[in-house]
């Protein structure tokens, strides 16, 4: 859970990696990441639909406490279908922290572009997307 | 820990209800006399956020930078009051993006014309060393 009392970092990371696939599942013995069936794209028969979807992100140059919030945005319309929220403990910039989140079915309301939105303290860090098209 | 939630259920969108006849005709006029009928539903945007990036290898932001959301006729700007500087799209996403290369550009092109900028362009060069670094 949030701990109101830690101060939040000042530093902003920078995001070097932000993937979505299928499954992302993190090895209990090594704590090594497996991203299974990486895409950008979705083919959809008939909207709306849904689908259950992972995102992967990683980012370095954090330092401190920070509050993360991933955001699952429709373009088209910007609303916030979704988000994530979680914390994150960095205690070197020269490191990098990773984080998987397997999300359960998200909303594809229409056909377009949707976005994973990565935020830590209120600030927007970068973003991934997903196309949403019609099959032919 | 992390914790997701979807937002609502999934619902067709429905068409609004249609306005009483009389008003729908003061509204067309109006629309028509400002000239600012839109096609398509607004989107529902963000007023302002925090960037902390800028899409660019070769730099980093350092200190967020404040950005606005408006809009004007069917197009979403992006601005970043601090700098004077502005992106457009069709959506908030686009715009963002926009604004990124055009603040990549701006920092790189005052970078180099450094020593002939007017007072104005002084300032605007000194919030950017303030809140960019470069790799």
């Amino acid at each position: 859970m949030a701990q109101e009392s830690q101060t939040l970092s000042n530093v902003i990371p920078v995001l070097v990696a932000a993937l979505v696939c299928d499954v992302a599942i993190a090895d209990p013995s090594s704590a090594k990441k497996n991203l299974i069936g990486i895409f950008d794209r979705v083919i959809v028969m008939k909207f709306p639909t849904q689908r259950p979807m992972s995102l992967y992100a990683k980012v370095t140059d954090a330092e401190g406490y920070y509050q993360t919030e991933i955001r699952y945005i429709q373009i088209s319309s910007g609303k916030m279908l979704a988000k994530a929220n979680g914390e994150l403990n960095s205690k070197s910039r020269l490191a990098s922290t990773d984080v998987i989140i397997n999300f359960p079915p998200l909303p594809i309301p229409i056909e377009g572009r949707y976005e994973f939105q990565v935020w830590v303290n209120s600030i927007f860090l970068g973003a991934t997307f997903v196309d949403a098209v019609q099959r032919s | 820990m992390v914790q997701a939630i979807i937002m609502g259920k999934i619902e067709k969108e429905q068409p609004p209800a249609a306005p009483p006849e009389d008003e729908a005709k003061i509204q067309h006029l109006m629309d028509d006399l400002l000239g600012r009928i839109f096609k398509s539903p607004r989107t529902e945007v963000q007023k302002e956020i925090l960037l902390g990036t800028l899409r660019d290898v070769r730099l980093k932001v350092n200190l967020p930078i404040r950005v606005k959301f408006s809009y004007e006729n069917e197009q979403v700007i992006a601005e970043a009051e601090e700098i004077n500087e502005f992106g457009f799209g069709t959506n908030s996403s686009e715009a963002l993006v926009d604004l990124q290369r055009a603040i990549s550009e701006l920092y790189f092109t005052l970078e180099k014309e450094q020593k002939r900028l007017g007072m104005d362009l002084q300032k605007v060069w000194a919030v950017l060393q303030e809140k960019i670094l470069r790799r």
